[in-house]
């Protein structure tokens, strides 16, 4: 029997393949080994991954009992409106998360002998396929949650260590130009009828230098951070660059108001 | 003086020109044919069918363009190809008839050393009964048709305002169509649109495609950055979709499109019917339709091109199943086996088969995707194909001496998810390799560390620096060789 794997083991963020040769025995093999892992823990079914077998392989237990083998699924269809699903799952024990599901699905997936085979389930059949399949394409209930949520989700629970994280400390020096750009912009408009406020307009370029130095601080140090990354480089990159230039943007513009008042 | 024509002046064609152009210098000579007077960065014509940019801002007069480079700018259309000229004279040729206002319907023949096809596709509305512009739905595939698909979608918001509902429909057009990415933004920046215009409560918006699972893309899917780790774009498109409140089928032919009505088939063999009051459906593509004569003058067309029009060049087309497909399948030189001075690029190279897994109905309707090969991926290939060309006719080769397989190359993309200076959004893709590669990249075909993407405002903003770099590019302004394709 294999063992299920859990949040936050590595191995769960594999991708899976499809299966393309259906004469490897390793397909077999896998089927099986989820079949007696099912009936082992005395549950509905598993995606292969949750075994650590990155191929695109779902058993599970139909109402009769039955096992049904899906080889390739992907959902091509669906109906009825998306409801809301209390949902945990082997791989992620003591987790419940409410996520959007559709009530009916139809399937398309390949059986042991290659055959094309269509299934439209509905109900609660149709939310555990709905998971299932997206842990066969790398998708887990936590993906589901918006990014707020996901954020309480990553802090109670663990993240996925040496993968790319969802908050960098080039976030935080963001974050805190941000506020500082606001803060100059008020002083700004405050400057018109404020004496205190005058300094953003007699520095005005020191402030300048200083903000404009602050963003290549971010451009160098976020790169340097992305780096370590393998899954953010390039992207990672792009968003660099683009949210640079946004912040150069903005600090121009302060500027050149500065330079009229 | 040797002689290079240039069938097209697309992303491809239009590349391969200027850079062979650009490497030759004036001791040789290049001819573009064309039957377009203008350039289209194709692209932004998703900001054109929803109004956020003109149609002047997305082309440029070609003749000025090349005149400045000294590239022979005709404005025609190709009708045929002689690869081994005519009887009284060995020189191929190509057969062409004006479309310049000034010339129109004249036929000329023009004699080639080097022949590239770069001609694109047709746009192949006739393969479902009432799909098109002329007929009852739109199109964002020229910058005509996104305009007219703009106007459609002004009527339809007013009406909104007015309080009346509409339903859109947006998505592929037929069992075989390619570009769902074009769609994929379509549908989104429509529905950024109407939420800008406060009326999306009066809207119903549905995709609907033929690929296999949402966010296949014609392309067996994508692996996104997705809440800290990688996914397939399948999770991404799932929730992006769910998101935004839109609707979808996939595994869908369209049959029929009829006056607010179209119906179709799925996988599974059951037909439905969709009503719409706004339908913006991609067509399939073919070959232009060009003939190929020998020097008797016998049609040796099915000699040159595959059934589907488009050109054979060094790939593998014996017929394998899923399971056979290499990345060795792809072309690598993109010239044609059976002439060696004749090469097609872009859209015009018959690809060996479909990047996603392929798929009938059980009634034997073919669903799948065909391959892409716009984009960035069609620049590369146009611009490899010009060094090689360029070497032979500098007699520095005697053979196509740069590869660009889409079996060894990565292709970046940003997929415009709305249009907006602050509230706008684009997911920013790399992909490599783009022809999954199951030998080299067991499992999916990928190489996971370089094929991922983000959504976010920074996409947005890169996309739109892209559209001025790219029409700064095109347009050979200072410094457009170090622009990338």
């Amino acid at each position: 029997m294999a063992k299920i794997l859990t949040y936050p083991d590595k191995t769960l963020l594999q991708i899976s393949g499809l299966v393309r040769d259906f004469n490897d025995i390793s397909v077999k093999e896998t089927i099986e080994e989820l079949k007696k892992t099912i009936e082992e823990n005395d549950i509905k079914g598993l995606s292969a991954i949750q075994i650590g077998i990155p191929k695109r392989i779902i058993v599970f237990k139909d109402k009769n009992q039955e096992f049904i083998t899906m080889i390739n699924p992907a959902i091509f269809g669906k109906s009825g409106k998306l409801i809301d699903s209390t949902e945990s799952d082997e791989s992620l024990p003591g987790i419940e998360i409410t996520v959007k599901r559709y009530d009916t699905i139809k399937v398309m997936y390949q059986d042991i002998d290659k055959n094309d085979r269509f299934l439209t389930v509905s109900g609660d059949e149709a939310i555990f396929l709905q998971r299932k399949i997206d842990m066969a394409y790398g998708g887990y209930l936590f993906d589901k949650l918006d990014k707020k949520k996901q954020k309480e989700f990553f802090k109670q629970y663990g993240s996925y260590g040496d993968t790319c994280p969802s908050y960098f400390v080039k976030d935080k020096i963001i974050k805190a130009l941000r506020y500082t750009l606001t803060l100059h912009a008020v002083l700004l408009i405050a400057s018109l009828f404020f004496q205190f406020a005058k300094f953003v307009i007699t520095y005005k370029t020191p402030i300048f230098v200083v903000e404009f130095i602050w963003v290549i601080f971010y451009a160098l140090y976020a790169k340097y951070e992305t780096r370590k990354y393998k899954n953010c480089t390039s992207c990672q990159g792009a968003n660099i660059f683009g949210t640079s230039a946004i912040y150069l943007t903005i600090i121009f513009t302060i500027y050149i108001i500065a330079l009229f008042l | 003086m040797a002689r290079l024509v240039v069938l097209g002046a697309g992303v491809s064609g239009h590349t391969a020109a200027t850079f062979a152009k650009h490497w030759l210098g004036d001791s040789h000579e290049v001819v573009v044919i064309s039957p377009n007077s203008k350039w289209n960065w194709i692209p932004s014509n998703i900001w054109v069918g929803v109004g956020q940019m003109t149609p002047e801002d997305v082309v440029f007069e070609l003749a000025p363009v090349y005149q400045k480079a000294g590239i022979d700018f005709k404005q025609a259309k190709a009708v045929s190809i002689h690869p081994e000229g005519k009887k009284e004279s060995e020189k191929p040729y190509v057969t062409i008839e004006y479309t310049d206002p000034s010339k129109k319907g004249e036929v000329e023949e023009v004699e080639y050393d080097y022949l590239i096809n770069a001609t694109g596709p047709k746009l192949n509305f006739a393969a479902t009964p009432g799909l098109g512009p002329e007929h009852n739905s739109l199109s964002v595939c020229t910058y005509q048709h996104a305009a007219e698909a703009n106007d459609h979608l002004q009527i339809a918001i007013e009406k909104m305002k007015k309080g009346e509902k509409q339903k859109f429909l947006i998505g592929t057009g037929h069992g075989m169509c390619t570009c769902q990415g074009a769609a994929f933004e379509y549908i989104f920046n429509i529905e950024h649109e109407l939420r800008k215009a406060g009326v999306r409560d009066k809207a119903e918006i549905k995709w609907i495609s033929n690929e296999q699972f949402l966010g296949d893309f014609g392309v067996a899917g994508l692996h996104i950055k997705w809440g800290g780790h990688i996914v397939s774009s399948k999770v991404l498109a799932e929730s992006l979709f769910a998101e935004r409140g839109l609707d979808w089928i996939t595994g869908a032919h369209v049959k029929e499109v009829q006056k607010g009505k179209l119906s179709y088939e799925l996988l599974d063999g059951t037909e439905g019917e969709e009503e719409f009051d706004f339908a913006m459906l991609i067509p399939p593509f073919s070959g232009v339709g060009l003939k190929a004569y020998d020097k008797e003058g016998n049609d040796i067309t099915d000699k040159v091109f595959m059934p589907n029009g488009f050109m054979k060049v060094d790939a593998d087309y014996t017929p394998k199943s899923f399971e056979e497909w290499k990345g060795d399948d792809w072309p690598k030189y993109y010239q044609n086996p059976d002439y060696p001075n004749m090469f097609a690029v872009g859209i015009a190279f018959a690809p060996p088969h479909p990047i996603s897994k392929p798929a009938k109905s059980v009634n034997g309707t073919p669903i799948t995707p065909a391959p892409p090969r716009t984009g960035m991926p069609s620049g590369i290939i146009g611009k490899t194909v010009a060094h090689s060309i360029v070497e032979m006719i500098q007699g520095k080769a005697d053979k196509p001496m740069h590869h660009a397989s889409m079996a060894e190359m990565g292709a970046a993309c940003i997929a415009s998810t709305g249009k907006g200076l602050f509230d706008g959004t684009a997911v920013a893709l790399t992909v490599y390799p783009v022809v999954p590669d199951y030998d080299k990249y067991p499992g999916t075909g990928r190489d996971p560390e370089y094929t991922f993407g983000e959504i976010g405002l920074a996409g947005h903003w890169i996309k739109h620096i892209l559209h001025y770099m790219f029409m700064w590019k095109a347009q050979l302004k200072p410094g457009w060789t170090l622009i990338p394709e």
